[in-house]
């Protein structure tokens, strides 16, 4: 939490569908003192995600909104933009999510990243290859994770879904239910757990899970500002969020 | 470390929205909610962001009224049970009565109830008591300033001193120091008032609330503090 009588010293943008209920708090929790979080909501309609069909009509909505949207998010001057939503980041492989991210990149100043590749860096500089996933999604849009991660030479050992049936569900995932995944993903040997689907907030079990599993456990919006901030050349460290705000 | 949401407490969303530009509401309202309380932003869109003449600060007005029902559309798939505009003077513009009429028809559009800058800072002052003379400390030019007033004026009260600092574009205000807002409040130290009213959500002022007995000897109602609490009082 920034406190409100410290100059900011990086602005940071940050957007979502208008669903997402989840990442505004996390990251403003997660934000440490002179970091100002500017959040904007891509405007969707499309709340049941019960199958694969309705799945991608509400990424048809995400990506028609997300050139408006950065506009918008970069009229404040931020100093990095961050795509917090990750499936149409997934979408197409490392070469899809590349041009997803040079595509907004070329609609402002600002520097553009996405949370998915925040991830990527974070494991490449602990050094671990094999990864267990948990994921909000459905199949249409698990599929495009595990290509996206074996693009990158990872090796997945187990994906998990909560297979939630609407966006307001992945929001209200109980953490019960969150920690019985990641003990079923973590008896699947992996190096680190990771968790993608800005909706479905698990920043507060981050430091928890890592004890209990002896893993580090990468949560897309926890990894996706701590990536806005190195990318920035702010390099503070806080604990509370797990191995990469402690150590990288 | 502060306590940190956890979805299952959440049980009350506050939705907010803010001109594009803005830097300051987000951090202010997030550092100051309870714990149990969410809050949701959207932004409305700001094409042109001058306010460095009267006439540049009334075209970003139009442009911020004429973008709220889009916003407030997006907004409202965030599920929020109640709406701050944390704006100002695009609330103060068209008096008591317009702003009542903006608020009625923005909350027949979203189905909840929905409240103003200038709103939230009345009721902020009908909380203390015995208030009449108020001076203003604004980012503000004429228009603007007479529309404060007016606007202050038909709610009863008098504005005997205003403070306008002059800002050249709508971020710009956010990078007002602490120390000219405590200059400016120091300067009203002599006036014969009984409140200082901060007006516009982009000026960093809330930190300075709990202090200004100190420096000016009256209390002060910063914009984004008494939103805020509108806010707790609706949702």
């Amino acid at each position: 939490m920034t406190a409100i009588d410290v100059p900011t010293r990086l602005h940071v943008g940050v957007m979502v569908p208008s669903v997402n209920t989840v990442t505004e708090g996390e990251l403003h929790d997660l934000a440490p003192d002179g970091v100002s979080i500017h959040l904007e909501r891509i405007p969707v309609q499309q709340v049941d995600v019960s199958d694969d069909e309705t799945t991608m009509t509400l990424l048809g909505e995400v990506r028609d909104g997300l050139r408006a949207c950065v506009r918008r998010i970069a009229s404040c001057d931020p100093d990095h933009i961050v795509l917090g939503m990750s499936a149409p980041v997934f979408h197409g492989g490392k070469e899809g999510s590349l041009a997803a991210v040079a595509g907004l990149q070329a609609e402002c100043a600002p520097v553009v990243s996405a949370a998915a590749h925040g991830v990527v860096a974070a494991l490449e500089l602990l050094g671990k290859r094999r990864i267990a996933v948990l994921t909000p999604y459905q199949r249409v849009h698990d599929e495009q994770v595990e290509r996206f991660f074996a693009d990158y030479g990872f090796t997945i050992t187990s994906l998990e879904s909560t297979r939630s049936t609407t966006t307001h569900a992945i929001a209200e995932t109980p953490d019960e239910e969150v920690v019985e995944s990641l003990t079923r993903l973590a008896a699947s040997g992996p190096d680190a757990i990771v968790q993608v689907g800005a909706n479905l907030g698990m920043a507060h079990l981050v430091e928890e899970a890592e004890s209990w599993l002896g893993l580090p456990v990468l949560a897309l919006n926890v990894v996706g500002l701590w990536h806005a901030l190195r990318s920035s050349g702010v390099t503070i460290r806080r604990d509370g969020y797990g191995t990469v705000w402690r150590d990288l | 470390m502060r306590t940190q949401v956890r979805k299952a407490q959440v049980t009350r969303r506050i939705g907010v929205l803010i001109p594009a530009t803005n830097t300051i509401v987000e951090r202010e309202l997030w550092a100051l909610r309870p714990d149990d309380i969410d809050i949701a932003t959207a932004r409305i869109d700001v094409p042109n962001n001058s306010i460095g003449s009267d006439s540049a600060e009334q075209s970003l007005v139009n442009d911020i009224l004429s973008g709220v029902p889009a916003a407030l559309d997006t907004l409202m798939t965030a599920r929020p049970s109640c709406i701050l505009l944390a704006m100002s003077a695009a609330s103060f513009r068209d008096g008591a009565r317009g702003l009542r009429h903006l608020e009625a028809e923005l909350s027949e559009r979203s189905g909840v109830s929905v409240v103003g800058g200038a709103q939230a800072l009345i009721e902020a002052l009908q909380e203390l008591s015995q208030v009449r003379r108020v001076a203003t400390i604004t980012p503000y030019r004429i228009t603007n300033l007479a529309n404060v007033r007016g606007f202050l004026e038909q709610m009863g009260y008098d504005v005997v001193a205003e403070r306008s600092l002059d800002c050249a574009t709508a971020q710009s205000i956010a990078q007002v120091p602490t120390s000219q807002i405590v200059a400016a409040l120091r300067s009203l130290a002599d006036e014969p008032i009984d409140a200082i009213l901060q007006v516009g959500t982009n000026l960093a002022a809330a930190h300075l609330e709990p202090h200004s007995m100190e420096w000016a000897g009256v209390p002060l109602i910063t914009i984004n503090r008494a939103l805020l609490r509108a806010g707790l009082r609706r949702v």
